[in-house]
């Protein structure tokens, strides 16, 4: 089982390396779209690379619609981890 | 002209914009449904239909702007004519007043659009966007529903700004548009539109007419090369970052250079 902490570090790689993101704008609350300027095109891509710690489980883009910040990720990432489908 | 005419000229003027925009409100809902009958019930394949709908808007959107200019309400001029060639290309344009889609559409052949998502739920703009199959933009499908449309050669139309332009403020681009070329492999042909004095601005009210007539300059550039960067080799949501700041870039550009242009021949 992957905990918040792991979840958090993986997601901010991602975003490191997939959008160019300086690491250090990264906080649990740093909002996706208006703080790290990463729009909805971009979100999907996160979504497949974020599949290496879901694995089967996969995020669906509706999981997504309340999303705004990167704890919200990690919380969705998490719940998905953590409930049985 | 003396000052008492172009009192009179000004009084035209607002009340020749009030007049156009019921134009505007009473002509789409009575084109709306002329297409919905018409091409509706026509016994003809959809592609067919959309491509039909699309002539009845180029020329119903040209009749529009005539009407606009013999009313004393603009002037207008396009330039670069030889690069507006139909086909398979994403048109992408500066938005600095309410008819530029308006021109872009009465000006290319067969263009599709992307249009705001609430637009298909209004009553009046709901059967033309739907009997042209212009693309609606909701982002799960936005880059699907392009690139399709893009393969079916049709000219895309896009306004990376998202909304008007703020005169004088930098431009804002959303990356829509560069991911759409890089998924769709599809070359950029850009266009510039000015519109000298700005009017029809956000937050502006109708009646509120600038004190000249607008002029507006269309002025279609040669395309921008998609393949450069392609061989980038980046992940497409990198290289679409670096796409839409040279799209920024180029439209900075023009837009300096245009009031180098205007410095230079208006009188102090």
């Amino acid at each position: 089982m992957q905990s918040k902490e792991v979840i958090y570090q993986r997601l901010k790689e991602i975003l490191v390396e997939l959008f160019e993101t300086e690491p250090g704008d990264v906080t649990p609350e740093s909002r996706l779209y208006e703080d790290l300027d990463i729009d909805s095109i971009d979100a999907v891509d996160m979504l497949v690379k974020l599949k290496s710690l879901t694995g089967e489980k996969r995020l669906e883009p509706s999981d997504f619609k309340t999303v705004r910040t990167v704890q919200d990720v990690v919380d969705a990432v998490y719940n998905l981890l953590n409930t049985d489908k | 002209m003396t000052r008492r005419k172009s009192r009179l000229f000004y009084l035209w003027r607002v009340l020749a914009t009030g007049f156009a925009f019921a134009m505007f409100g009473l002509g789409g809902p009575i084109i709306a449904v002329g297409i919905s009958i018409f091409v509706g019930l026509a016994p003809i394949r959809t592609p067919l239909k959309s491509e039909l709908s699309r002539v009845v808007l180029r020329h119903t959107f040209k009749l529009y702007i005539g009407l606009l200019k013999f009313l004393g309400l603009l002037t207008y001029e396009i330039q670069g004519l030889e690069f507006v060639a139909a086909g398979r290309k994403i048109v992408v344009a500066n938005h600095p007043s309410l008819l530029d889609v308006v021109f872009l559409l009465s000006i290319i052949r067969g263009a599709t659009c992307i249009v705001k998502d609430s637009l298909t739920k209004n009553w009046f703009t709901r059967p033309p966007i739907l009997a042209a199959n212009y693309i609606r933009n909701n982002s799960e499908n936005l880059i699907a529903s392009s690139t399709e449309a893009l393969a079916a050669e049709s000219p895309l139309v896009i306004f990376p700004e998202g909304t008007r332009t703020k005169p004088g403020a930098d431009y804002r681009l959303q990356r829509g548009a560069a991911n759409i070329a890089l998924s769709a492999k599809c070359d950029i042909s850009p266009v510039v539109i000015s519109c000298k004095p700005a009017t029809l601005l956000k937050n502006e009210k109708w009646y509120k007419v600038p004190d000249i007539p607008p002029h507006f300059v269309i002025s279609f550039r040669p395309p921008i090369k998609i393949q450069k960067y392609l061989d980038m080799n980046l992940h497409q949501c990198q290289a679409a970052r670096i796409l839409t700041k040279d799209l920024a870039a180029y439209y900075e550009a023009a837009r300096q250079e245009d009031q180098c242009v205007n410095t230079t021949l208006s009188p102090a």
